[in-house]
């Protein structure tokens, strides 16, 4: 798929553009600093944006607010926002312009290739990945979870993060019988609709952690 | 001997030299009355007081080795400035005291040395005079044993007076001038406390400066860089992908773990020193942020123009709204709280009010401990109200200038 990058730092471009590269991708376009990555994505148009959320020339959250304007010009565009921190409050902003093709990481996560990757290709897909550490933070805002059991929050989580019944299998090391056992419980116990698609099931995940 | 005479004519010669402006003086003093009365008409009927003063400072610094430091007078204020001036009173007090004490102890001054001479050859001329009428220096000589030892004592008590005496009193005088003359005690204090605050408020920005960069090198710099090497290693990794019992999987593994574990613990130390979301959003919108974090509804109140404060007060108010809001969601069963900040430019003000159980103990508590450390290192106070039943204040006040 296409993707355009938008990071200031030219060790890290290079980086990211060798990782995906590796997996077949191509590096449709490159921003360097904020002004430029909304002409770039209405350039080439791509599957997915991969953005920093600090850019200059500012060093402020540009990143973040041009994958929220792309949003409006480009509507159903796959972004995924890289930051070395995350913020619950940004992630909020994030999913305020739709949770479907969202991706919001720490850019540790990076590193992790495989993962990395998966990310990318849900995310440009239409599907939601969200950094462990924002899912805590966003839980963090809940009420304790204490009618779940430990197992049944830990499920909760990955499901937050936007894995699938799968990945949650291979994740905890159970069945994916097992995990949709679970999966059933933790949404009669919350009171959340059930629903079949893993999509919708991740936004009224969110929907409920997010509220 | 040479250094006694050197330091009593240096004395005389003060004195000598303070008839310049003493004699000058009294004239003045004798129109004191009318000059007091003029005061609240004419203010700058003081001007020729100020400009002898001038002359005075100027004389005494050139004898004490120092420029002396110019009294603060009022320049503005209308009529009344001038009478309401404490500069201007102590001025008029040195016109009358320099004139009287400066015109009497100059003169005297002078005359000593001369005394000194002809008390000491009063032998050699007394006995031209008639009898019983020789009273030279107060002293009626009529024998000459008298003459040969009266006069001499005389003389040497005048020497003395020149050697002991004179010199203190030209000290005095030059004191006289630099305490009457100079700026007042509460005016010094003032000066030192405006120095003192502007100093201040200079180290703070360069302070805020420093962290903003330190914050920027780390967060655009090391930490990028480290991601960087991380993405290489995990490439390195993929790479290596099919082999997984070829232990330089292993040891990719391991470096990359490594270079996450030291993103995590930069990450911790950055948000220490001045957290992003500060940078990002600066510090309405960083609270903002963190009100929407909670648990229960957080209302924030923040004045749109509030002036930014420096980094470090930022990070200190942030910190402090941090933590007050993490003690409410642990401790306080509030089920609302609100985050208020307001500031003038000279300080910012963080209040934290929840409607919880209330019993928080001010003295006890790592979180509060904690914010009154933070505050304490900038000079700020925290206040802390907690009645039971009615809920927990935490008003902090932080000095920005």
């Amino acid at each position: 798929m296409r993707i355009v990058l938008a990071e200031d730092n030219a060790l890290l471009r290079e980086g990211i553009s060798l990782l995906v590269k590796s997996a077949g991708h191509e590096i449709a376009g490159i921003a360097a600093s904020g002004p430029e990555i909304l002409p770039t994505l209405l350039e080439h148009r791509p599957d997915i944006a991969v953005l920093d959320v600090r850019m200059p020339p500012g060093f402020r959250d540009e990143g973040l607010r041009a994958a929220i304007e792309a949003r409006e010009h480009l509507p159903g565009l796959p972004v995924l926002v890289l930051s070395q921190y995350v913020e619950q409050a940004y992630a909020k902003e994030l999913l305020a312009t739709g949770a479907a093709g969202t991706g919001y990481l720490l850019k540790d996560r990076v590193g992790r290739v495989e993962e990395f990757l998966d990310a990318l290709e849900r995310v440009a897909a239409g599907g939601t990945a969200l950094d462990p550490e924002v899912v805590s933070q966003l839980m963090n805002k809940r009420d304790p979870l204490d009618s779940l059991t430990a197992r049944e929050q830990e499920v909760l989580h990955l499901m937050a993060q936007g894995h699938d019944n799968l990945s949650i299998a291979k994740d905890l090391v159970v069945t994916e019988r097992a995990v949709t056992k679970h999966i059933g419980n933790i949404f009669r116990k919350l009171g959340l609709p059930t629903t079949d698609s893993g999509h919708r099931r991740v936004l009224a995940v969110l929907a409920y952690v997010n509220a | 001997m040479k250094t006694a005479i050197r330091r009593s004519t240096g004395a005389t010669a003060v004195l000598a030299s303070g008839l310049q402006t003493a004699l000058p003086a009294l004239a003045g003093a004798f129109v004191l009355p009318l000059l007091v009365l003029l005061l609240p008409f004419v203010p700058s009927a003081t001007r020729p007081v100020r400009a002898l003063a001038g002359l005075e400072r100027e004389r005494a610094g050139r004898h004490l080795g120092y420029r002396l430091p110019e009294a603060a007078h009022a320049e503005a204020g209308g009529r009344w400035r001038a009478v309401r001036d404490p500069a201007t009173w102590r001025d008029l007090l040195w016109l009358v005291v320099h004139g009287l004490a400066g015109t009497f102890l100059g003169l005297t001054g002078i005359a000593l040395w001369p005394a000194i001479v002809i008390s000491a050859l009063t032998p050699a001329y007394w006995w031209l005079f008639p009898p019983q009428s020789f009273t030279g220096m107060f002293v009626l000589i009529e024998t000459w044993p008298e003459a040969l030892t009266l006069p001499l004592l005389q003389a040497a008590a005048y020497a003395a007076a020149v050697y002991w005496v004179v010199p203190l009193i030209a000290r005095g005088q030059l004191r006289l001038a630099r305490s009457l003359l100079g700026p007042g005690d509460a005016e010094v204090l003032a000066q030192q406390v405006e120095t003192l605050t502007r100093t201040r408020a200079e180290a703070l920005e360069s302070h805020g400066a420093e962290l903003r960069r330190i914050e920027r090198d780390l967060h655009d710099g090391i930490q990028a860089q480290l991601v960087a090497v991380a993405v290489r290693i995990g490439l390195a990794e993929r790479t290596l992908g099919a082999e997984p019992e070829n232990p330089a999987a292993a040891l990719l593994r391991d470096a990359r773990t490594g270079i996450e574990d030291s993103l995590g613990n930069l990450r911790e130390i950055i948000r220490g020193i001045y957290p992003p979301i500060l940078a990002d959003r600066g510090l309405s919108g960083a609270v903002h942020a963190l009100a929407g974090g909670q648990r229960i509804p957080v209302t924030v109140r923040v004045p749109d123009d509030l002036p930014r404060p420096p980094a470090a007060v930022e990070a200190a108010a942030y910190f402090v709204v941090a933590e007050s809001l993490t003690n409410v969601t642990k401790h306080s069963t509030a089920v609302h709280a609100e985050v208020i900040l307001d500031g003038d430019g000279n300080s910012l003000r963080v209040t934290v009010r929840d409607d919880g159980q209330g019993g928080a103990d001010a003295a006890g508590g790592s979180g509060l401990s904690g914010i009154r450390r933070r505050v304490a290192a900038l000079d700020g106070t925290a206040r802390i109200d907690s009645p039971v039943n009615v809920g927990t204040t935490i008003e902090v006040l932080l000095p920005c200038a």
